[in-house]
């Protein structure tokens, strides 16, 4: 006991530490009880999965992911897994690290033939999955594999796989990973910062921040029992050392940031950085529009396209300093009196051009156009001036 | 040419501000941190309105006017001054701050911290091309058409844009957004001759720069130690949310941040030292702020009261309150201000200048809230910090600084609460794209608050540098 009075701050600190992590481990186990406190896990070979659809090839423990059909790539473990109630977490090395949520995980239990299963990675988790986010997860898992979508990536590398089981040990270490997850930057930067993974079970500010404050309460309960005054530089010290931590991890993230900032855009020039970036295809197709096909001064273009879609916002700037409209689904009667270019980014339903009266049409309406460039990524038509229009009021 | 684009305005803004300090009835010497700091914000507003001018003027975009009119408010500004001053001159301090042999470490580590985060984000500013949604849809889309075309080419509202055949008239879905942010960006450009993206938005990582020069100018002003006021700089530009908007520049909520935020400073600094140009200064900033962005009304507002509560006893805001709360009920709480608009209440809506009504609609975002201010990590701990310090300044608090620290946090609370909490613009909290770009615009403020209350609660009063007597 004396030791405690002794040096009151670093006992503080230290009680602090033990009672929250008493209080969190209880709250961890009464969330998902584990029945163990550690345990073994249960590596995958990587030879024992197949294409199912698309291809690649294996290197050394390596499993690359480069041939799609019709956009997509799966890879099976017709092998399954015994009594997967056994595992919680499945982790794995996948290259690029980039944003991938359109990577999910399949799955199909023997108990229920037929029905199968998907479960995406989380937002910026790229990793690990928690397997018990899934209510079907357990039993016997019958197959199970990885869906690739083209659009991610042209190769993906998969090496590392290993079941984990959900012990405590486990669940702690999956929390330390969460924190330390990498936060690439990306629309969501500008309004909040998650702090690692995206959902993760236990923010690391919630336990720092307690942290603090339990110790600094603890301190100044000691000294009053002491009848000293509170130092307030070894309270400054507890607040910075707090902050520190916090920000110790968010150097690191932005470091890892610098670095990838560095290897994709350093030294390059304006036009180069985009053909770099995550938009590449769309700024190429952009440019070619702007500098081939459509004439130098600016005209009106209408876009047209699902509401909300990035690259439908992002087409003014894009083609700029031409005077974008970006506001409607269908055309407008004021397209034709105003002339220009209509530029369709998506298929719409009900919208069509027919070939024989060189119209677009939607519903009874129609306008007339001629087709000026056809891509995957758009179709642009000039509005012609001839008229011939019509569309309901 | 781009050190010349970026250091002008900043000169010229630092010049009159150093002008508008000298009227202090207080001060002895140039606070050089805190002319610098403010001085930034003041000289690119200085900078936008003169391109506006030029062009108003002159019809066309004209760096060289825009130039030559800085170089002459330079001067001008310059000429004050040195009037001003001339029985002392311009006594700008060249002695560096007295500290502890035991605390050189820490302000070291201090000090390197605030490089690293500055210099992580400058990378990022300068190397990547512009990455977020409003930047590119409003902010830089604007400046980009402008400077492409060589004109200040107006936007208009959908509707209207569809019944005109001019094609030098562009629509945007937020077209209604104030200009200046826009002039910034566009400035820089105008004088390198050339589209890119980093050029036009690298002065938002100059702005985190001057947020910090004018916090530790302000921290220093009331005689605070310069530990603590090192501190203050770190704490600010460590903080997540801040570290995107540096390395992400293009966004009006960092630039708001400096007048709105800086102008709360203002205030606050005032309310300690009854310096009556900080009272000038922050009421001049807020209302800067008003042309930044729509939110700058609500501040200025805010600011308003703020100071209306640093000279008035609560016994009189008390009254104050009862007199606006029986004047809802009696139905005369709508004024119509002349070319500012309504203000008041009625009819189950608020009416706010320039923001318009602001329909009650009660929202259940506490959830999010709590989220957002504490287990999210875009403030790191200092919303922990800032409770537990009020806390404290309630039971062991000086007096003056109790009474400032709990009217802002009131004041801000209340405006938390109105905007997201009564009303439709809680959507904007619960899918977190709008509540922490606020709280953003008044981040340097809460900083300062953070500061205040520590100051108050652990160290004796300090004589303000600036009342000394010479």
């Amino acid at each position: 006991m004396k030791w405690l009075l002794r040096l009151p701050m670093f006992s503080a600190l230290l009680l602090a530490a033990l009672l929250l992590g008493g209080a969190l481990t209880a709250f961890l186990n009464l969330q998902t009880p584990a029945k163990e406190i550690t345990g073994k896990s249960t590596p995958v070979a990587i030879e024992s999965f197949r294409f199912m659809k698309g291809g690649g090839e294996q290197k050394q423990g390596i499993l690359i992911i480069n041939q799609y059909t019709n956009g997509k790539a799966i890879i099976s473990n017709l092998q399954g897994l015994e009594n997967s109630d056994r595992f919680r977490y499945l982790q794995f090395q996948l290259t690029p690290a980039m944003l991938a949520d359109d990577l999910p995980l399949f799955f199909w239990r023997s108990a229920k033939t037929g029905e199968i299963f998907t479960m995406a990675l989380e937002e910026n988790v790229l990793d690990h999955l928690d397997l018990k986010r899934h209510r079907q997860w357990g039993g016997h898992i019958s197959e199970y594999g990885f869906i690739f979508t083209e659009n991610s990536s042209q190769s993906w590398s998969l090496q590392g796989l290993e079941f984990f089981p959900g012990t405590l040990e486990q669940s702690w270490l999956s929390i330390v990973s969460d924190w330390l997850e990498f936060e690439v930057w990306s629309q969501h930067s500008i309004n909040f910062i998650y702090g690692g993974a995206a959902n993760g079970r236990l923010p690391a500010t919630l336990v720092v921040g307690a942290w603090v404050l339990l110790s600094l309460l603890l301190y100044s309960l000691l000294m009053h029992w002491k009848k000293h005054p509170v130092n307030a530089r070894k309270i400054a010290a507890v607040v910075l050392l707090g902050w520190m931590l916090l920000d110790a991890r968010w150097l690191f993230n932005l470091l890892q940031q610098l670095q990838l900032t560095h290897n994709v855009y350093a030294g390059k020039s304006l036009a180069e950085k985009y053909e770099s970036g995550l938009d590449a295809d769309y700024y190429r197709y952009f440019q070619h529009l702007k500098k081939q096909i459509l004439p130098a001064s600016p005209q009106f273009v209408y876009v047209l396209g699902k509401k909300t879609d990035y690259f439908r916002a992002k087409t003014p700037w894009w083609l700029a300093p031409h005077n974008v409209f970006n506001q409607g689904s269908y055309p407008k009667l004021a397209y034709e009196k105003k002339g220009g270019y209509i530029l369709i980014l998506h298929p719409i339903s009900g919208l069509e051009f027919d070939q024989h009266s060189q119209t677009l049409r939607w519903g009874d309406a129609r306008l007339p156009v001629i087709p000026v460039y056809l891509d995957p990524l758009g179709a642009l038509y000039k509005i012609r001036e001839d008229g011939g229009s019509h569309t309901p009021p | 040419m781009l050190i010349l684009a970026y250091l002008l305005p900043w000169i010229t803004g630092t010049i009159w501000l150093v002008w508008l300090e000298s009227f202090s009835a207080q001060r002895q010497q140039v606070n050089l941190p805190r002319a610098v700091g403010y001085g930034f914000f003041l000289g690119y507003f200085i900078c936008s309105a003169a391109i506006y001018c030029v062009y108003a003027i002159f019809g066309h975009l004209s760096a060289t006017m825009v130039t030559g009119l800085l170089l002459a408010l330079s001067a001008l500004g310059l000429f004050l001054s040195w009037q001003k001053y001339r029985n002392g001159w311009l006594a700008i301090p060249v002695k560096a701050p007295v500290i502890k042999r035991q605390d050189k470490w820490l302000l070291l580590l201090l000090l390197a911290l605030t490089t690293a985060h500055l210099a992580v984000a400058a990378y990022d500013a300068y190397n990547r091309p512009l990455l977020p949604w409003d930047a590119w849809t409003t902010w830089t889309y604007r400046a980009k058409i402008w400077f492409l075309n060589q004109d200040l080419s107006p936007f208009i509202g959908a509707e209207a844009w569809l019944n005109t055949s001019n094609p030098g008239i562009y629509t945007i879905p937020a077209h209604g957004y104030p200009l200046i942010v826009s002039l910034i960006q566009l400035w820089p450009v105008m004088l390198q001759g050339q589209w890119n993206d980093a050029v036009a938005v690298f002065p938002g990582l100059l702005a985190g720069i001057a947020l910090i020069l004018a916090l530790y100018g302000q921290g220093r002003s009331l005689g605070w130690p310069a530990l603590l006021a090192i501190a203050g700089v770190y704490l600010l530009v460590s903080i997540p949310l801040l570290n995107a908007h540096l390395a992400l520049p293009g966004y009006a909520d960092l630039w708001l941040g400096g007048f709105a935020g800086l102008g709360f400073v203002a205030l606050l600094q005032w309310s300690q030292s009854q310096d009556r140009t900080q009272l000038l200064t922050g009421l001049l900033f807020l209302g800067l702020g008003a042309f930044i962005k729509r939110e700058g009304s609500l501040w200025l507002m805010m600011g308003l009261l703020f100071a209306i509560m640093q000279v008035l006893s609560w016994k009189l805001l008390l009254a104050m309150a009862a007199t606006a709360a029986l004047a809802i009920f009696s139905g005369y709480s709508l004024l119509n201000l002349p070319w500012l608009g309504q203000i008041g209440y009625a009819d189950g809506a608020f009416y706010l200048p320039r923001l318009g009504a602001i329909t009650l609609q009660p929202q259940d975002v506490s959830f999010a809230v709590i989220n957002n201010l504490f287990s999210n990590s875009s403030w790191n701990l200092l919303y922990f910090y800032l409770f537990a310090s009020l806390l404290l300044v309630l039971v062991h608090g000086k007096q003056r600084a109790r009474h400032s620290a709990l009217s802002f946090i009131l004041l801000l609370t209340t405006i938390i609460a109105t905007v997201f909490f009564l009303s439709a613009e809680g959507e904007w909290v619960k899918d977190s794209t709008a509540f922490g770009r606020l709280l953003l615009q008044v981040l340097p403020a809460l900083i300062f608050v953070l500061l205040l209350n520590w100051q108050a609660v652990f160290h004796q009063p300090a004589q303000p540098r600036e009342v000394e007597k010479r």
